[in-house]
Protein backbone atom coordinates (compact mmCIF):
# COMPACT_ATOMS: atom_id res chain seq x y z
CA UNK A 1 0.00 0.00 0.00
CA UNK A 2 1.49 3.00 -1.26
CA UNK A 3 2.08 5.76 1.68
CA UNK A 4 -0.65 8.48 0.29
CA UNK A 5 -3.39 5.63 0.20
CA UNK A 6 -2.78 4.31 3.45
CA UNK A 7 -2.94 8.29 4.77
CA UNK A 8 -5.92 8.74 2.85
CA UNK A 9 -7.30 5.44 4.78
CA UNK A 10 -6.44 7.00 7.83
CA UNK A 11 -8.18 10.10 6.91
CA UNK A 12 -11.83 7.77 5.78
CA UNK A 13 -14.88 8.49 8.35
CA UNK A 14 -18.61 7.72 8.64
CA UNK A 15 -20.74 10.22 6.93
CA UNK A 16 -23.10 12.32 9.35
CA UNK A 17 -26.07 11.30 10.85
CA UNK A 18 -29.71 12.58 9.33
CA UNK A 19 -30.48 14.02 12.54
CA UNK A 20 -26.80 16.10 12.49
CA UNK A 21 -27.58 17.07 9.18
CA UNK A 22 -31.37 18.59 9.71
CA UNK A 23 -30.22 20.27 13.06
CA UNK A 24 -27.45 21.82 11.24
CA UNK A 25 -29.94 23.09 8.08
CA UNK A 26 -32.52 24.16 11.30
CA UNK A 27 -30.31 26.45 12.75
CA UNK A 28 -28.93 27.85 9.46
CA UNK A 29 -32.68 28.77 8.65
CA UNK A 30 -33.70 30.24 11.76
CA UNK A 31 -30.17 32.70 11.11
CA UNK A 32 -30.98 33.65 8.41
CA UNK A 33 -34.83 34.57 9.74
CA UNK A 34 -36.99 31.91 9.03
CA UNK A 35 -38.32 29.66 11.85
CA UNK A 36 -36.74 25.99 12.29
CA UNK A 37 -39.11 23.33 11.71
CA UNK A 38 -37.70 20.54 13.91
CA UNK A 39 -36.11 21.01 17.41
CA UNK A 40 -33.12 23.20 18.22
CA UNK A 41 -29.96 22.00 19.07
CA UNK A 42 -29.66 20.83 23.08
CA UNK A 43 -26.97 22.74 24.97
CA UNK A 44 -23.93 21.41 25.62
CA UNK A 45 -24.33 20.00 28.68
CA UNK A 46 -27.67 18.17 27.84
CA UNK A 47 -25.88 16.90 24.85
CA UNK A 48 -23.13 15.70 27.49
CA UNK A 49 -25.59 13.58 29.51
CA UNK A 50 -27.45 12.28 26.59
CA UNK A 51 -24.55 10.81 25.66
CA UNK A 52 -23.37 9.40 28.51
CA UNK A 53 -26.93 8.00 29.23
CA UNK A 54 -27.93 6.69 25.77
CA UNK A 55 -25.09 4.13 24.76
CA UNK A 56 -27.72 2.17 23.61
CA UNK A 57 -30.09 4.42 22.63
CA UNK A 58 -27.53 6.03 20.15
CA UNK A 59 -26.97 2.93 18.39
CA UNK A 60 -30.11 2.32 17.77
CA UNK A 61 -30.82 6.19 16.79
CA UNK A 62 -27.78 5.40 14.46
CA UNK A 63 -28.54 1.94 12.70
CA UNK A 64 -32.08 4.18 12.04
CA UNK A 65 -30.24 7.36 10.94
CA UNK A 66 -28.45 5.07 8.72
CA UNK A 67 -30.73 3.51 7.29
CA UNK A 68 -32.76 7.12 6.62
CA UNK A 69 -29.63 8.38 5.37
CA UNK A 70 -28.72 5.35 2.99
CA UNK A 71 -33.38 5.73 1.64
CA UNK A 72 -32.00 9.07 0.72
CA UNK A 73 -28.77 8.78 -0.49
CA UNK A 74 -29.77 5.54 -2.86
CA UNK A 75 -31.95 7.82 -4.90
CA UNK A 76 -28.66 9.78 -5.81
CA UNK A 77 -26.11 7.53 -7.35
CA UNK A 78 -22.41 9.19 -7.02
CA UNK A 79 -23.59 11.48 -3.93
CA UNK A 80 -22.87 10.91 -0.33
CA UNK A 81 -25.09 13.42 0.67
CA UNK A 82 -28.43 14.33 -0.20
CA UNK A 83 -28.98 16.86 -2.20
CA UNK A 84 -31.75 19.17 -1.62
CA UNK A 85 -34.74 17.41 -3.92
CA UNK A 86 -35.90 20.16 -6.16
CA UNK A 87 -39.89 20.06 -5.19
CA UNK A 88 -37.96 20.39 -1.25
CA UNK A 89 -36.49 23.63 -2.69
CA UNK A 90 -39.51 24.92 -4.60
CA UNK A 91 -41.49 24.27 -1.20
CA UNK A 92 -39.09 26.51 0.65
CA UNK A 93 -39.31 29.12 -1.41
CA UNK A 94 -43.30 29.10 -1.75
CA UNK A 95 -43.11 28.40 2.59
CA UNK A 96 -40.99 31.36 2.73
CA UNK A 97 -43.06 33.58 0.47
CA UNK A 98 -46.41 32.60 1.93
CA UNK A 99 -45.50 33.61 5.39
CA UNK A 100 -44.78 36.93 3.99
CA UNK A 101 -48.03 37.24 2.39
CA UNK A 102 -49.95 40.47 3.56
CA UNK A 103 -53.55 39.81 5.50
CA UNK A 104 -56.46 39.70 3.73
CA UNK A 105 -57.90 43.30 4.33
CA UNK A 106 -60.65 43.33 6.99
CA UNK A 107 -64.21 43.76 5.81
CA UNK A 108 -65.91 47.45 6.25
CA UNK A 109 -69.74 46.85 6.93
CA UNK A 110 -71.83 44.84 4.80
CA UNK A 111 -68.67 43.93 2.25
CA UNK A 112 -67.69 40.15 1.83
CA UNK A 113 -64.63 37.83 0.84
CA UNK A 114 -65.44 36.53 -2.82
CA UNK A 115 -63.74 33.90 -4.29
CA UNK A 116 -64.22 31.60 -7.31
CA UNK A 117 -63.15 27.83 -7.82
CA UNK A 118 -63.62 25.94 -11.07
CA UNK A 119 -64.19 22.43 -10.47
CA UNK A 120 -64.09 19.67 -12.98
CA UNK A 121 -63.99 15.82 -13.10
CA UNK A 122 -65.89 12.52 -14.70
CA UNK A 123 -69.02 12.49 -13.58
CA UNK A 124 -69.34 9.55 -13.47
CA UNK A 125 -72.93 8.28 -11.21
CA UNK A 126 -75.48 9.00 -13.68
CA UNK A 127 -76.51 7.20 -16.54
CA UNK A 128 -77.76 8.92 -19.70
CA UNK A 129 -81.51 7.90 -19.42
CA UNK A 130 -81.71 7.59 -23.24
CA UNK A 131 -78.01 5.77 -23.25
CA UNK A 132 -78.74 2.49 -20.99
CA UNK A 133 -74.16 2.58 -21.55
CA UNK A 134 -72.90 4.59 -19.00
CA UNK A 135 -71.31 7.68 -20.75
CA UNK A 136 -68.46 9.77 -19.38
CA UNK A 137 -69.32 13.39 -19.32
CA UNK A 138 -66.32 15.47 -17.77
CA UNK A 139 -68.34 18.25 -15.54
CA UNK A 140 -67.02 21.39 -15.08
CA UNK A 141 -68.63 24.00 -12.50
CA UNK A 142 -67.73 27.58 -11.35
CA UNK A 143 -67.93 27.53 -7.76
CA UNK A 144 -68.76 31.18 -6.07
CA UNK A 145 -68.77 31.82 -3.00
CA UNK A 146 -69.74 35.25 -0.89
CA UNK A 147 -67.90 34.77 3.01
CA UNK A 148 -67.93 36.80 6.08
CA UNK A 149 -65.56 37.18 8.74
CA UNK A 150 -67.19 34.49 10.64
CA UNK A 151 -66.98 31.70 7.68
CA UNK A 152 -71.04 32.16 6.76
CA UNK A 153 -73.04 33.83 3.53
CA UNK A 154 -73.58 31.85 0.20
CA UNK A 155 -72.38 30.09 -2.68
CA UNK A 156 -73.30 29.16 -6.59
CA UNK A 157 -72.46 26.72 -8.29
CA UNK A 158 -72.71 26.30 -11.95
CA UNK A 159 -71.61 25.02 -15.22
CA UNK A 160 -69.20 26.39 -17.54
CA UNK A 161 -67.93 25.83 -21.37
CA UNK A 162 -65.25 23.98 -20.04
CA UNK A 163 -67.89 21.22 -19.71
CA UNK A 164 -67.59 17.68 -22.13
CA UNK A 165 -68.10 14.39 -23.58
CA UNK A 166 -64.97 12.42 -23.33
CA UNK A 167 -65.48 10.87 -26.55
CA UNK A 168 -67.69 11.83 -29.70
CA UNK A 169 -68.93 8.71 -29.72
CA UNK A 170 -70.32 9.61 -26.50
CA UNK A 171 -71.79 12.81 -27.09
CA UNK A 172 -73.91 11.08 -30.18
CA UNK A 173 -75.19 8.41 -28.01
CA UNK A 174 -76.19 10.83 -25.15
CA UNK A 175 -77.44 12.93 -27.84
CA UNK A 176 -75.62 16.55 -26.91
CA UNK A 177 -77.37 16.64 -23.30
CA UNK A 178 -75.45 16.18 -20.22
CA UNK A 179 -76.48 13.35 -17.86
CA UNK A 180 -78.65 14.06 -15.02
CA UNK A 181 -76.82 15.73 -11.80
CA UNK A 182 -73.35 16.32 -14.02
CA UNK A 183 -74.40 19.98 -15.09
CA UNK A 184 -76.71 22.16 -12.75
CA UNK A 185 -76.78 25.43 -11.24
CA UNK A 186 -77.11 25.34 -7.64
CA UNK A 187 -76.97 27.80 -4.78
CA UNK A 188 -76.37 27.53 -0.41
CA UNK A 189 -76.31 29.39 2.39
CA UNK A 190 -73.36 28.89 4.28
CA UNK A 191 -73.83 28.34 8.06
CA UNK A 192 -71.47 30.48 10.06
CA UNK A 193 -68.02 29.45 10.75
CA UNK A 194 -68.28 26.63 8.44
CA UNK A 195 -65.09 25.57 7.35
CA UNK A 196 -62.36 28.40 8.36
CA UNK A 197 -63.11 28.60 11.70
CA UNK A 198 -61.08 24.74 12.45
CA UNK A 199 -58.43 26.42 10.62
CA UNK A 200 -57.88 29.35 11.75
CA UNK A 201 -57.77 27.51 15.26
CA UNK A 202 -54.52 25.49 14.20
CA UNK A 203 -51.35 26.12 15.90
CA UNK A 204 -49.19 28.21 14.12
CA UNK A 205 -46.16 26.64 15.84
CA UNK A 206 -44.64 25.11 13.43
CA UNK A 207 -43.07 22.06 15.57
CA UNK A 208 -46.44 22.35 17.24
CA UNK A 209 -48.59 21.83 13.88
CA UNK A 210 -45.54 19.36 12.37
CA UNK A 211 -45.90 16.92 14.70
CA UNK A 212 -49.97 16.96 14.90
CA UNK A 213 -49.56 15.93 11.30
CA UNK A 214 -46.70 12.99 12.34
CA UNK A 215 -49.07 12.01 14.47
CA UNK A 216 -52.29 12.08 11.72
CA UNK A 217 -54.50 13.91 14.12
CA UNK A 218 -55.37 16.83 11.85
CA UNK A 219 -58.50 16.09 9.43
CA UNK A 220 -58.56 17.37 5.74
CA UNK A 221 -61.18 20.19 6.85
CA UNK A 222 -58.95 21.15 9.77
CA UNK A 223 -60.34 19.62 13.18
CA UNK A 224 -57.55 18.06 15.25
CA UNK A 225 -58.50 14.63 17.00
CA UNK A 226 -58.16 15.04 20.76
CA UNK A 227 -55.70 11.72 20.60
CA UNK A 228 -53.44 10.32 18.41
CA UNK A 229 -55.26 7.76 15.86
CA UNK A 230 -53.93 4.11 15.25
CA UNK A 231 -51.22 4.16 12.20
CA UNK A 232 -51.43 2.56 10.38
CA UNK A 233 -55.65 1.72 10.42
CA UNK A 234 -56.05 -1.24 12.04
CA UNK A 235 -59.12 -1.73 9.33
CA UNK A 236 -57.02 -0.99 6.24
CA UNK A 237 -53.41 -2.06 7.62
CA UNK A 238 -51.78 -2.06 3.79
CA UNK A 239 -53.66 1.12 2.44
CA UNK A 240 -51.46 4.24 2.65
CA UNK A 241 -54.56 6.60 2.28
CA UNK A 242 -55.94 5.10 4.97
CA UNK A 243 -53.20 5.36 7.37
CA UNK A 244 -53.49 9.13 9.25
CA UNK A 245 -49.74 9.21 9.35
CA UNK A 246 -48.48 8.07 5.95
CA UNK A 247 -47.43 10.60 3.38
CA UNK A 248 -50.42 10.52 1.47
CA UNK A 249 -52.55 11.30 3.95
CA UNK A 250 -50.20 14.14 5.09
CA UNK A 251 -49.79 15.29 1.64
CA UNK A 252 -53.75 15.17 1.10
CA UNK A 253 -54.87 17.42 4.41
CA UNK A 254 -52.32 20.05 3.90
CA UNK A 255 -53.35 20.66 0.26
CA UNK A 256 -56.97 20.75 1.47
CA UNK A 257 -56.04 23.42 4.01
CA UNK A 258 -54.40 25.50 1.79
CA UNK A 259 -57.59 25.84 -0.13
CA UNK A 260 -59.21 27.15 2.52
CA UNK A 261 -59.46 31.22 1.52
CA UNK A 262 -58.09 32.36 4.78
CA UNK A 263 -55.18 29.75 5.60
CA UNK A 264 -52.56 30.71 3.06
CA UNK A 265 -51.72 33.72 4.93
CA UNK A 266 -51.68 32.18 8.01
CA UNK A 267 -51.04 28.32 8.23
CA UNK A 268 -49.46 28.59 4.31
CA UNK A 269 -45.05 29.02 5.43
CA UNK A 270 -46.19 26.28 7.37
CA UNK A 271 -48.38 24.00 5.50
CA UNK A 272 -46.07 23.99 2.94
CA UNK A 273 -43.12 23.60 5.35
CA UNK A 274 -44.57 20.27 6.11
CA UNK A 275 -45.33 18.84 2.30
CA UNK A 276 -40.95 19.73 1.52
CA UNK A 277 -40.23 17.33 4.20
CA UNK A 278 -42.64 14.41 3.12
CA UNK A 279 -40.48 12.16 1.37
CA UNK A 280 -41.10 10.67 -1.71
CA UNK A 281 -42.68 14.19 -3.47
CA UNK A 282 -41.33 15.01 -7.13
CA UNK A 283 -41.64 18.45 -9.21
CA UNK A 284 -43.42 18.06 -12.32
CA UNK A 285 -42.70 21.11 -14.23
CA UNK A 286 -44.25 24.07 -15.12
CA UNK A 287 -47.90 24.10 -15.43
CA UNK A 288 -50.42 26.76 -16.69
CA UNK A 289 -53.97 25.70 -14.64
CA UNK A 290 -57.56 26.89 -15.95
CA UNK A 291 -57.51 30.60 -15.21
CA UNK A 292 -54.16 30.35 -17.53
CA UNK A 293 -51.58 31.14 -14.22
CA UNK A 294 -48.29 29.65 -14.74
CA UNK A 295 -47.34 27.84 -11.73
CA UNK A 296 -44.98 24.83 -10.44
CA UNK A 297 -46.70 21.25 -10.08
CA UNK A 298 -45.78 19.22 -7.70
CA UNK A 299 -46.87 15.43 -7.09
CA UNK A 300 -47.42 12.69 -4.21
CA UNK A 301 -47.52 9.56 -5.98
CA UNK A 302 -48.77 7.84 -3.63
CA UNK A 303 -52.03 10.00 -3.21
CA UNK A 304 -52.22 10.49 -6.52
CA UNK A 305 -52.54 14.42 -6.04
CA UNK A 306 -50.90 17.08 -7.64
CA UNK A 307 -50.62 20.69 -7.52
CA UNK A 308 -49.78 24.08 -8.85
CA UNK A 309 -48.42 26.17 -7.18
CA UNK A 310 -46.42 30.09 -7.94
CA UNK A 311 -43.52 29.94 -5.82
CA UNK A 312 -42.99 33.05 -5.69
CA UNK A 313 -46.16 34.07 -3.87
CA UNK A 314 -46.55 30.88 -2.39
CA UNK A 315 -50.24 30.65 -3.45
CA UNK A 316 -51.79 27.65 -4.29
CA UNK A 317 -53.19 27.92 -8.07
CA UNK A 318 -54.67 24.21 -8.98
CA UNK A 319 -54.91 20.37 -7.59
CA UNK A 320 -55.88 17.29 -9.20
CA UNK A 321 -56.62 14.10 -7.90
CA UNK A 322 -55.23 11.12 -10.03
CA UNK A 323 -56.41 7.31 -9.94
CA UNK A 324 -53.90 4.76 -8.32
CA UNK A 325 -55.89 1.90 -7.86
CA UNK A 326 -57.96 0.49 -10.89
CA UNK A 327 -61.01 0.10 -8.37
CA UNK A 328 -61.46 4.32 -8.90
CA UNK A 329 -63.41 3.67 -12.36
CA UNK A 330 -61.63 5.09 -14.42
CA UNK A 331 -58.07 3.96 -15.68
CA UNK A 332 -55.15 4.63 -13.27
CA UNK A 333 -53.44 7.68 -13.79
CA UNK A 334 -56.74 9.15 -15.23
CA UNK A 335 -57.86 12.59 -13.77
CA UNK A 336 -60.60 12.10 -11.16
CA UNK A 337 -60.95 15.28 -10.51
CA UNK A 338 -59.66 19.26 -10.75
CA UNK A 339 -59.80 22.18 -8.72
CA UNK A 340 -58.83 25.90 -9.61
CA UNK A 341 -58.84 28.24 -7.06
CA UNK A 342 -58.92 31.89 -8.17
CA UNK A 343 -58.13 34.96 -5.54
CA UNK A 344 -60.22 36.03 -3.08
CA UNK A 345 -61.27 39.43 -2.95
CA UNK A 346 -63.27 41.82 -1.22
CA UNK A 347 -66.72 42.79 -3.02
CA UNK A 348 -69.37 44.60 -1.66
CA UNK A 349 -71.99 42.57 -0.70
CA UNK A 350 -73.11 39.17 -1.25
CA UNK A 351 -73.61 38.33 -5.30
CA UNK A 352 -71.61 41.29 -6.31
CA UNK A 353 -68.45 40.50 -8.61
CA UNK A 354 -65.38 41.89 -8.10
CA UNK A 355 -64.66 45.16 -10.19
CA UNK B 1 -28.99 23.87 -13.85
CA UNK B 2 -27.84 24.16 -10.54
CA UNK B 3 -26.15 27.25 -9.24
CA UNK B 4 -22.38 27.49 -8.36
CA UNK B 5 -21.38 27.22 -4.95
CA UNK B 6 -20.38 31.18 -5.96
CA UNK B 7 -23.77 31.99 -7.09
CA UNK B 8 -25.36 31.16 -3.94
CA UNK B 9 -23.13 32.71 -1.56
CA UNK B 10 -23.46 36.08 -3.69
CA UNK B 11 -27.80 35.22 -3.11
CA UNK B 12 -26.74 34.67 0.51
CA UNK B 13 -25.32 38.13 1.07
CA UNK B 14 -28.17 39.35 -1.02
CA UNK B 15 -30.43 38.47 1.74
CA UNK B 16 -32.10 34.79 0.09
CA UNK B 17 -32.60 33.00 2.84
CA UNK B 18 -32.72 29.69 1.31
CA UNK B 19 -29.25 29.96 -0.26
CA UNK B 20 -26.95 29.00 2.17
CA UNK B 21 -28.77 25.84 3.77
CA UNK B 22 -28.99 25.18 -0.22
CA UNK B 23 -24.48 25.80 0.11
CA UNK B 24 -25.02 23.61 3.35
CA UNK B 25 -26.85 20.71 1.88
CA UNK B 26 -24.01 20.16 -1.33
CA UNK B 27 -21.01 20.90 1.86
CA UNK B 28 -21.98 19.48 5.05
CA UNK B 29 -20.84 16.52 4.73
CA UNK B 30 -17.14 17.96 3.61
CA UNK B 31 -17.03 19.93 6.66
CA UNK B 32 -18.36 17.12 8.85
CA UNK B 33 -15.69 14.97 7.36
CA UNK B 34 -13.06 17.80 8.15
CA UNK B 35 -14.07 18.00 11.67
CA UNK B 36 -14.66 14.22 12.59
CA UNK B 37 -11.20 13.70 11.00
CA UNK B 38 -10.05 15.73 13.66
CA UNK B 39 -11.99 15.86 16.66
CA UNK B 40 -13.72 12.44 16.41
CA UNK B 41 -17.31 11.93 15.16
CA UNK B 42 -18.72 13.24 18.52
CA UNK B 43 -17.05 16.28 18.57
CA UNK B 44 -17.70 16.86 14.88
CA UNK B 45 -21.67 16.13 15.14
CA UNK B 46 -21.66 18.84 18.29
CA UNK B 47 -19.40 21.58 15.87
CA UNK B 48 -20.74 21.48 12.30
CA UNK B 49 -23.25 23.97 13.44
CA UNK B 50 -21.48 26.27 14.61
CA UNK B 51 -19.24 26.08 11.65
CA UNK B 52 -22.20 27.13 9.39
CA UNK B 53 -23.65 29.64 11.61
CA UNK B 54 -19.79 31.49 11.79
CA UNK B 55 -19.78 30.56 8.25
CA UNK B 56 -23.28 32.25 7.54
CA UNK B 57 -22.00 35.34 9.86
CA UNK B 58 -19.37 35.53 7.59
CA UNK B 59 -20.76 35.14 4.11
CA UNK B 60 -19.96 38.92 3.25
CA UNK B 61 -16.34 37.94 4.03
CA UNK B 62 -15.81 35.54 1.30
CA UNK B 63 -13.70 36.65 -1.53
CA UNK B 64 -13.45 33.24 -3.68
CA UNK B 65 -12.66 31.39 -5.90
CA UNK B 66 -13.71 28.57 -4.65
CA UNK B 67 -16.27 28.26 -1.35
CA UNK B 68 -15.00 24.94 0.27
CA UNK B 69 -11.37 25.89 1.30
CA UNK B 70 -13.49 29.09 2.81
CA UNK B 71 -15.25 26.60 4.91
CA UNK B 72 -12.33 24.76 6.13
CA UNK B 73 -10.61 27.73 7.30
CA UNK B 74 -13.49 28.52 9.52
CA UNK B 75 -13.87 24.68 10.80
CA UNK B 76 -10.08 25.45 11.29
CA UNK B 77 -10.65 28.32 13.25
CA UNK B 78 -13.50 26.71 15.62
CA UNK B 79 -11.85 23.63 16.36
CA UNK B 80 -8.45 25.63 17.45
CA UNK B 81 -10.69 27.45 19.68
CA UNK B 82 -12.70 23.95 20.88
CA UNK B 83 -9.37 22.56 21.67
CA UNK B 84 -8.17 25.50 23.51
CA UNK B 85 -11.42 24.93 25.52
CA UNK B 86 -11.04 21.37 25.99
CA UNK B 87 -7.56 19.81 24.97
CA UNK B 88 -7.62 16.93 22.43
CA UNK B 89 -5.18 14.39 21.19
CA UNK B 90 -4.37 16.00 17.64
CA UNK B 91 -3.08 12.63 16.55
CA UNK B 92 -5.95 10.86 14.36
CA UNK B 93 -7.87 7.88 16.65
CA UNK B 94 -7.23 5.12 15.10
CA UNK B 95 -10.02 3.34 13.66
CA UNK B 96 -11.42 0.04 15.51
CA UNK B 97 -9.97 -2.88 14.74
CA UNK B 98 -11.92 -4.91 12.32
CA UNK B 99 -11.91 -9.17 13.44
CA UNK B 100 -13.02 -10.22 10.29
CA UNK B 101 -10.68 -8.80 7.85
CA UNK B 102 -7.80 -10.72 6.39
CA UNK B 103 -4.89 -11.91 8.31
CA UNK B 104 -2.59 -10.60 5.61
CA UNK B 105 -4.27 -7.43 4.55
CA UNK B 106 -5.13 -6.56 8.15
CA UNK B 107 -2.02 -7.00 9.35
CA UNK B 108 -0.38 -5.38 6.29
CA UNK B 109 -2.57 -1.88 7.10
CA UNK B 110 -2.85 -1.74 10.92
CA UNK B 111 1.63 -1.77 10.22
CA UNK B 112 0.83 0.78 7.83
CA UNK B 113 -1.31 2.60 9.70
CA UNK B 114 0.94 2.62 12.97
CA UNK B 115 3.91 3.54 10.93
CA UNK B 116 1.56 6.54 9.61
CA UNK B 117 0.44 7.28 13.05
CA UNK B 118 4.04 7.83 14.47
CA UNK B 119 4.97 9.94 11.30
CA UNK B 120 2.06 11.86 12.00
CA UNK B 121 3.02 12.50 15.32
CA UNK B 122 6.51 13.29 14.65
CA UNK B 123 4.98 16.12 12.21
CA UNK B 124 4.53 19.79 13.65
CA UNK B 125 0.66 20.81 14.09
CA UNK B 126 1.62 22.80 11.41
CA UNK B 127 3.03 20.77 8.78
CA UNK B 128 0.73 18.15 9.23
CA UNK B 129 -2.21 20.26 8.64
CA UNK B 130 -1.09 21.26 5.22
CA UNK B 131 -0.55 18.10 4.96
CA UNK B 132 -3.97 16.46 5.51
CA UNK B 133 -5.77 19.20 4.11
CA UNK B 134 -4.00 18.42 0.92
CA UNK B 135 -4.23 14.06 1.56
CA UNK B 136 -7.64 14.04 3.69
CA UNK B 137 -9.41 17.45 1.75
CA UNK B 138 -7.86 17.34 -1.70
CA UNK B 139 -6.90 20.96 -1.64
CA UNK B 140 -3.89 22.11 -3.40
CA UNK B 141 -1.07 23.56 -1.35
CA UNK B 142 -2.62 27.06 -1.99
CA UNK B 143 -5.75 26.16 -0.89
CA UNK B 144 -3.98 24.79 1.91
CA UNK B 145 -2.11 28.23 2.44
CA UNK B 146 -5.43 30.21 2.16
CA UNK B 147 -7.35 27.59 4.71
CA UNK B 148 -4.57 28.48 7.31
CA UNK B 149 -3.94 31.94 6.61
CA UNK B 150 -0.24 31.81 5.38
CA UNK B 151 1.37 32.88 2.53
CA UNK B 152 1.50 30.03 -0.64
CA UNK B 153 5.71 29.85 0.11
CA UNK B 154 5.24 28.41 3.57
CA UNK B 155 2.67 26.20 3.37
CA UNK B 156 4.81 24.61 0.31
CA UNK B 157 7.92 24.47 2.29
CA UNK B 158 5.24 23.04 5.09
CA UNK B 159 3.86 20.36 2.47
CA UNK B 160 7.30 19.91 1.42
CA UNK B 161 9.11 18.55 4.81
CA UNK B 162 5.83 16.80 6.06
CA UNK B 163 6.65 14.18 2.87
CA UNK B 164 10.19 14.50 3.79
CA UNK B 165 9.47 13.14 7.02
CA UNK B 166 6.73 10.67 5.88
CA UNK B 167 9.48 9.29 3.30
CA UNK B 168 11.72 8.83 6.50
CA UNK B 169 8.95 6.76 8.42
CA UNK B 170 7.08 5.15 5.25
CA UNK B 171 8.03 3.11 2.62
CA UNK B 172 7.70 4.82 -0.29
CA UNK B 173 8.71 8.34 -1.45
CA UNK B 174 5.81 10.84 -1.27
CA UNK B 175 4.10 12.59 -4.53
CA UNK B 176 5.51 15.46 -5.53
CA UNK B 177 3.79 19.24 -5.11
CA UNK B 178 3.55 19.82 -8.28
CA UNK B 179 1.39 17.32 -9.10
CA UNK B 180 -1.47 18.86 -7.11
CA UNK B 181 -0.84 22.34 -8.15
CA UNK B 182 -0.99 21.03 -11.59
Amino acid sequence: MDVIEALEELGRVEPPGTEVLTRTADDLRMAAGEPAPVRRLAPANERSLGRRLSIVGSAILAGAAAAAIAALVLSIPGSPIRPRPAAAAVLAQAATAAASQPQLPPLASGQYYYEERISSGPCLTTTHPASPPPVTYVSSEALQTWTTTDGSGESKSSPTPAAHFLTLQERTAASGTPPLGCATTSAATVPANFGDASVLALPTDPRTLGALFAEGRVSDAGQVAASAPACPSPRNPNKPQANPCSVASQFNVAVNLLSFPTAPERLGGELFRILEKLPGVKIIGNQTDALGRPGTAIEDPSSGIIFVLNPTTGTLLESEKLAITSSEGVPVGSTLSTMTYGPVSVVSGLGALPS
Amino acid sequence: MDETDEQLVAWAVAGDQNAFVELFWRHGQAVHAYLSRRAGRQDADDLLSEVWLRAFRARSTWSGPRVLPWLYGIAHNVLRAHWRQRPQPVVPPAPPDDPWAEIDAGLDASAQREILRRALAVLSENDREVLLLVVWEQLSPSEAAAVLGIPQGTARSRLHRAFSILRVEGTKPPIACSQKEA
